[in-house]
């Protein structure tokens, strides 16, 4: 079956690190990290009280939207002008949204079941009853920029970035859509936090993924969204290009309800889908960006799942993890760490995975400790083993 | 990209009507309401009082099992069904690959039942001392990870939630993941349960009848219709390309030969709404490759809210011309609610009988004719009608519409 070849042409994303992709691009490359103590909640009750918050956001045009909206919102705003999409001529039915996002607007929905439990409905807006929908955040988008293609929330726990953009590239190449914004954004709440910390994900001290004595994981918020198109259709408008998508692979684990499968076997399938979508060898691949939380079972995983993937290649592949610099930013840490990866293509450096110090002869891959390295790299793999054992995995490639 | 050659091989649900395909079958084909007053909940002070719940539900008449008990009701309606999708369709998973099996599933309220529970929890006991076992079934994928757990299906999952169009979204993913040659078989369809919250806030909304402080009651297309009443359920289908349903032996239900979606412009005229839901009726029969005059039966989305009943009345009217009045459009919905993430597959469900046995159900509750909704709603009596193309529709409140074309298995 004939299918459309899907580019990126526009990147906006907002962290706790960057408001932007070239002020991104720095922190990635200088180890840089937003993590910050909780100022938008409570967390006194906690022995660690850290996470890589977006403060100081405000969005005046936008202020009845729940704050997850405002994030997204202000990243496809960046990404619609990176792509130098303002004011041209584009066929709206053709132009369409897929969005992914792990907790949606429950900052709407604790407020609602703040004063559903007091039982006070007549302090509840019809707005606030909107706002806290999984598929609000592309409802608003589709509003702002009047887009009548495909729209569509997926919500897929720490895969869901990777899953949208593979929908929005699926569509692309199958003829759905010309344009896609494809993104994910996720908050951090005392609903998320609480929840981490009672699964005794949270960290002790830092996030430090593959080192023994690594603890757990720091979350963190934001919001990234890029703008897929069909090649054709870029290269008629002259677009400037970032790379290509040129693959994606979803898979389960079937294994345990919050336990990563510490064989890798669930995740390796994932990434052999996506090479094998790509139509390329393990060896093409230059970078894996990998999601390395920083739980002692997650970053084994990985290690073992690129080991099955990759055999004896897996020893000399650069691996790391943004995650001590963004925090676990949740549904949409699959999104982050692609632009993380268009960037390092873009600008010719391998992302480092700080607060290194203890190896840890399980995770014995290259994880380029605490110093960004040189590199022209080419083809590069973003992955999301999420939570409940769904993964996913995308690979970009330069243009 | 054309969908022929996709097959639907089984059915595995829980309605209204209670637990499996036949009483549900059998409830929609007799014009049997289940919309009753609320027991589960107290609804003393609420203005609307129904909902078309799931009667005699115990999990533990199921699986006693701690691990299926502890999990949510969305988790275990999907268990349950899935269970009955795979015995329906004869699966041997021992002699398929499970890397080749998709999960496919629309939610629209996905885990709020349980983020609900959490949060409560964390009122009042503070925020370091919530529930583990509860937060880990407050993730939208928790249903399609047990399902994978359970039956070790290790191919992709998608987990789709854009309100009551959710199931009929999931079920064209998997659509497009089996055209693509990624999976031989999807399980694919939708879930939502209704609870207290859920309830106050549509009626909050005032989405929910009796808006106008009439009857309570829900009766599409009537002109004295005045909003909605819920409903809750699963269904699951199992999906797959006709050669693997053939080289498989597997008995073939029906066929799905065309998919068509659109989206509202909210920017645009107040006629959006009818106008993409014609849109999304066009493309399943332009991808089916069939002349719109080939098509014999429409299940309707009509739910009783004023403004949607009518939109697809008139999409219907504006995209079949004159022979719009001899097409028979029935709402199921009359029966069993607005049963949101599955209702598209419900409906799908009910024409797959519908194309077998030649009976059509009816819209029930249909006493006084609106001028703005004057078609063939098969009104209070089912009709017995040859039929071979159907098509499933299955629309949001807000952006999304499906149109799914059925055609009548002959072998």
């Amino acid at each position: 079956m004939r299918r459309n070849r899907v580019v990126i042409t526009g990147i906006g994303l907002l962290t706790s690190v960057a408001r932007d992709i070239n002020a991104f691009s720095v922190a990635l490359k200088n180890g840089i990290s937003g993590i910050k103590k909780i100022t938008t909640f409570d967390v006194s009750q906690f022995a660690f009280q850290e996470a890589g918050i977006i403060d100081n956001f405000s969005c005046k045009d936008f202020s009845p939207f729940d704050r997850v909206s405002l994030f997204a919102l202000e990243a496809v705003n960046q990404a619609i002008k990176d792509a130098m999409l303002e004011g041209m001529e584009i066929e709206k039915e053709k132009a369409g949204a897929v969005i992914g996002t792990n907790c949606g607007g429950i900052g709407s929905l604790e407020n609602l079941l703040y004063f559903y439990e007091n039982n006070e409905w007549d302090k509840i807006t019809p707005r606030l009853v909107k706002e806290f929908l999984f598929h609000r955040i592309v409802e608003n988008i589709k509003q702002q920029y009047d887009l009548r293609g495909p729209i569509s929330t997926v919500s897929i726990a720490c895969a869901s970035g990777a899953n949208a953009i593979g929908y929005a590239i699926d569509l692309i190449r199958y003829g759905k859509a010309d344009l896609m914004i494809a993104g994910a954004a996720d908050i951090v709440t005392i609903f998320t936090f609480s929840g981490f910390y009672s699964l005794r994900s949270i960290a002790r001290d830092k996030c430090r993924p593959f080192d023994k004595n690594r603890s757990g994981l720091v979350l963190g918020e934001g919001a990234g969204i890029l703008v897929l198109e069909s090649m054709e259709h870029a290269l008629k408008r002259d677009a400037r290009i970032y790379g290509e998508v040129v693959g994606y692979g979803l898979s389960n684990d079937a294994f345990h309800a919050t336990k990563p499968d510490r064989s890798g076997a669930g995740l390796s399938r994932a990434m052999r889908f996506a090479l094998k979508d790509a139509g390329i060898r393990p060896e093409d691949i230059d970078y894996i960006n990998v999601h390395g939380t920083g739980t002692p079972d997650n970053d084994v995983m990985e290690c073992n799942a690129i080991k099955l993937t990759f055999g004896d290649y897996a020893y000399k592949l650069p691996i790391s993890s943004i995650k001590p610099i963004t925090g676990h930013t949740l549904g949409a840490a699959g999104v982050i760490e692609l632009i993380a990866c268009l960037l390092a293509i873009r600008d010719n450096f391998i992302p480092p995975t700080i607060n290194y110090e203890t190896p840890d002869p399980e995770c014995d891959l290259d994880i380029v400790p605490n110093f960004a390295r040189d590199a022209y790299l080419n083809t590069v793999m973003s992955t999301s083993p999420g939570f409940a054992g769904s993964n996913g995995a995308v690979i970009v490639r330069r243009f | 990209m054309s969908t022929k050659g996709i097959v639907v091989t089984g059915i595995g649900i829980i309605s209204p009507f209670g637990i499996g395909k036949d009483c549900f079958w059998n409830g929609l084909k007799t014009g049997k309401s289940c919309i009753k007053e609320i027991t589960c909940f107290d609804v003393t002070d609420l203005k609307s009082k129904k909902a078309a719940m799931v009667p005699d539900y115990r999990p533990e008449d199921y699986d006693d099992s701690f691990r299926f008990c502890r999990a949510s009701k969305s988790s275990q309606f999907t268990l349950i069904a899935a269970d009955m999708a795979i015995k329906d369709a004869g699966l041997k998973l021992d002699r398929v690959s499970p890397h080749k099996i998709g999960i496919f599933i629309g939610s629209g309220h996905c885990a709020l039942e349980c983020t609900e529970k959490f949060y409560s929890v964390l009122l009042e006991k503070g925020t370091t001392l919530t529930n583990p076992l509860l937060f880990q079934q407050t993730v939208s994928n928790a249903p399609a990870s047990e399902i994978s757990i359970k039956y070790g299906i290790k191919g992709p999952s998608y987990v789709i939630t854009s309100g009551n169009a959710s199931g009929g979204l999931a079920i064209s993913v998997a659509i497009l993941n089996l055209k693509k040659g990624y999976i031989d078989i999807a399980i694919a369809g939708g879930v939502d349960t209704h609870f207290k919250l859920i309830h106050e806030a549509f009626m909050h909304l005032r989405h929910l009848s009796p808006k106008d402080g009439g009857e309570e009651i829900c009766r599409p297309f009537d002109k004295k219709r005045n909003g909605i009443i819920c409903g809750e359920g699963v269904g699951l289908i199992v999906i797959e390309t006709i050669e693997h349903a053939i080289k498989r032996d597997a008995k073939i239900l029906a066929e799905i030969v065309g998919d068509g979606a659109s989206y509202d412009s909210l920017k645009a005229s107040p006629h959006s709404k009818e106008r993409s839901i014609a849109f999304a009726m066009m493309e399943a029969i332009k991808e089916a490759g069939l002349n719109k005059d080939e098509i014999e039966y429409i299940v309707s989305t009509a739910n009783s809210s004023k403004e949607l009943d009518a939109a697809e009345s008139k999409a219907i009217k504006d995209l079949f011309g004159t022979r719009a009045y001899h097409i028979p459009a029935s709402s199921i919905k009359s029966m069993i609610g607005e049963t949101y993430g599955s209702s598209g597959v419900f409906n799908a469900i009910s024409t797959i009988y519908t194309l077998n046995e030649g009976t059509i159900p009816p819209t029930i509750n249909y006493e006084n004719p609106d001028l703005f909704c004057d078609l063939n709603y098969v009104p209070n009596h089912p009709i017995n009608k040859e039929i071979r193309y159907a098509l499933v529709n299955s629309s949001s409140f807000s952006v999304n519409n499906s149109s799914i074309l059925l055609k009548r298995y002959e072998n």
